[in-house]
């Protein structure tokens, strides 16, 4: 697996160091977690159930999980769309210390302003629907929280091995992976499918 | 006689092996997406969904963390129905009592809720398992469940009422313009597959989009040799896009177009675009009268 390996936590440093287009693997403490964590955090002002220090790559999905007796296992789990959580990113940054955010596809200008003045990158899933992939990179399962909701929406503390491959596709420096791609491909690869089925490209 | 017992032990394996095993002809045109791509990232990307789809069939743990809105087509065999223990409701509630059942054992994620004031997440409630019904003049009931993932369905679903007079290009600009709204960003998980539905009222058009998306196979061309070049049209169009596996370029942006028809209104052409999932969650089986058992790649939905 070539790419860039980084153990977590990771350091301001880490995220820093983090160029466009880097592929990377996480070895070591994330946090997965949905919709609850968000509002809790930056709505209402609540404080991250576990130490942020010891966990701050946050990985945005749902979790197939199966249960015996007080042990979980992990089964499966992907990336949700990370642009669902765009109104809290921000502020979730910010007090949940976070380095990292492993999700899909592209984040608002919220987000990549909250990336930069804190030093913390986005990550995006490579291959759709990895779940089996991804699942099988959690060793454990550490501690889950805020579970009342349902699984789906929990938050769990996990220790993860080679977590991957993901891409840096938003940098702690103001960059996005996506801008460049959706600006040649506007401007050249779309406008020449058009034309390709005999139609005006639109302006 | 096609007992309880043994309808609710096919009902669970066809969820368990929609959710995690990807159809064959769906990892061979991964495959061959692999074999086109020249760009870096999109050959990882296609890499990592093959090496995930062989991962998920041999430990059987589901294909994504996304299983899928319970979705299910059911062939009604005029031959069959009167086999059923239970009869036809008695199917309707083998299918929601098993999905209720892998939902608490962990096996499949809770994915709906009350679309306003939410509530906790089950995959049993109003509207949902939705199952969709036809009647056939055959011996056996066909059962498909396409647990449908939502990142496609959210992001790829439209409609829109063309006039007659938009004809073939109105249809051609709609359906691109869908799909680059759907896919840049990665929004729809593409590559993926494009169903469109033209013509019937509004709902039919959406019903056969969705059905044209999730039931046919990949590489299955329409019948009518029209509708089947304007499949291959579109699919040479969308690929020539550039937005690519999870949009970040590429020349894999469909794996396959699939277009159904209904007649319509004179002077109307409803267009629908529904788009389904890489993960192509599906399983189908035929039971008989008598009980027994025949898995299929694919079901049979359109009676060809």
């Amino acid at each position: 697996m070539s790419g860039v390996h980084l153990n977590a936590p990771l350091t301001e440093a880490d995220a820093r160091n983090l160029k466009l287009g880097d592929i990377v693997y996480i070895t070591g403490k994330v946090f997965l977690c949905m919709t609850s964590f968000h509002v809790r955090v930056a709505e209402q002002n609540a404080p991250a159930p576990f130490d942020t220090n010891e966990y701050n790559v946050m990985w945005l999905s749902g979790l197939v999980a199966t249960r015996e007796g007080d042990r979980w296992k992990a089964l499966s789990a992907g990336a949700t769309t990370s642009m669902r959580y765009e109104k809290w990113e921000p502020a979730v940054i910010e007090r949940a210390k976070l380095r990292a955010i492993i999700g899909k596809g592209g984040m608002g200008k919220g987000t990549l302003e909250a990336l930069r003045r804190f030093g913390c990158v986005h990550l995006g899933k490579l291959g759709m629907m990895t779940g089996a992939l991804y699942g099988s990179c959690i060793k454990n399962i550490n501690q889950v929280h805020w579970i009342e909701s349902g699984m789906g929406d929990a938050v769990w503390n996990l220790t993860v091995q080679d977590l991957g491959p993901t891409v840096v596709d938003m940098d702690a420096h103001g960059n996005v992976l996506y801008d460049a791609m959706f600006e040649k491909q506007t401007k050249e690869t779309i406008p020449m499918a058009y034309r390709r089925l005999g139609l005006e490209p639109r302006r | 006689m096609i007992t309880d017992s043994r309808l609710k032990e096919l009902v669970r394996e066809l969820c368990l092996s929609a959710t995690c095993v990807v159809p064959a002809d769906a990892v061979e045109a991964y495959r061959r997406a692999y074999q086109a791509e020249t760009d870096d990232l999109a050959r990882v990307n296609i890499r990592s969904m093959i090496d995930n789809a062989l991962l998920a069939e041999k430990h059987r743990i589901p294909i994504c963390s996304d299983t899928g809105i319970p979705l299910w087509y059911i062939l009604l065999g005029t031959k069959a129905l009167a086999k059923l223990e239970s009869g036809p409701l008695g199917l309707a509630r083998t299918i929601e009592a098993v999905t209720a059942t892998l939902t608490d054992e962990g096996l499949l994620q809770p994915l709906t809720m009350h679309p306003l004031f939410k509530g906790e997440a089950a995959n049993v409630g109003p509207g949902i398992p939705y199952v969709n019904y036809k009647f056939a003049d055959v011996d056996y009931l066909e059962l498909t469940v396409a647990p449908k993932g939502a990142g496609a369905e959210m992001f790829g679903s439209f409609y829109k009422t063309l006039l007659y007079a938009d004809g073939l290009d109105g249809v051609k600009r709609f359906v691109l313009d869908c799909v680059v709204e759907a896919d840049s960003y990665g929004k729809a998980c593409p590559p993926n597959v494009v169903g469109v539905g033209l013509g019937g009222a509004a709902d039919q058009a959406m019903k056969l989009a969705k059905e044209a998306g999730v039931l046919r196979p990949i590489g299955d061309r329409n019948p009518d040799p029209r509708i089947a070049q304007l499949e291959e049209d579109l699919l040479q169009a969308i690929n020539a896009t550039g937005i690519g596996p999870a949009g970040m370029g590429g020349k894999t942006t469909a794996l396959d177009v699939h277009i159904e028809t209904a007649y319509s209104s004179v002077v109307a052409l409803p267009a629908a675009v529904n788009i389904q999932c890489p993960a192509i969650h599906l399983a189908t089986a035929r039971i008989k009268g008598d009980g027994t058992v025949e898995r299929r790649a694919w079901p049979s939905w359109f009676g060809r």
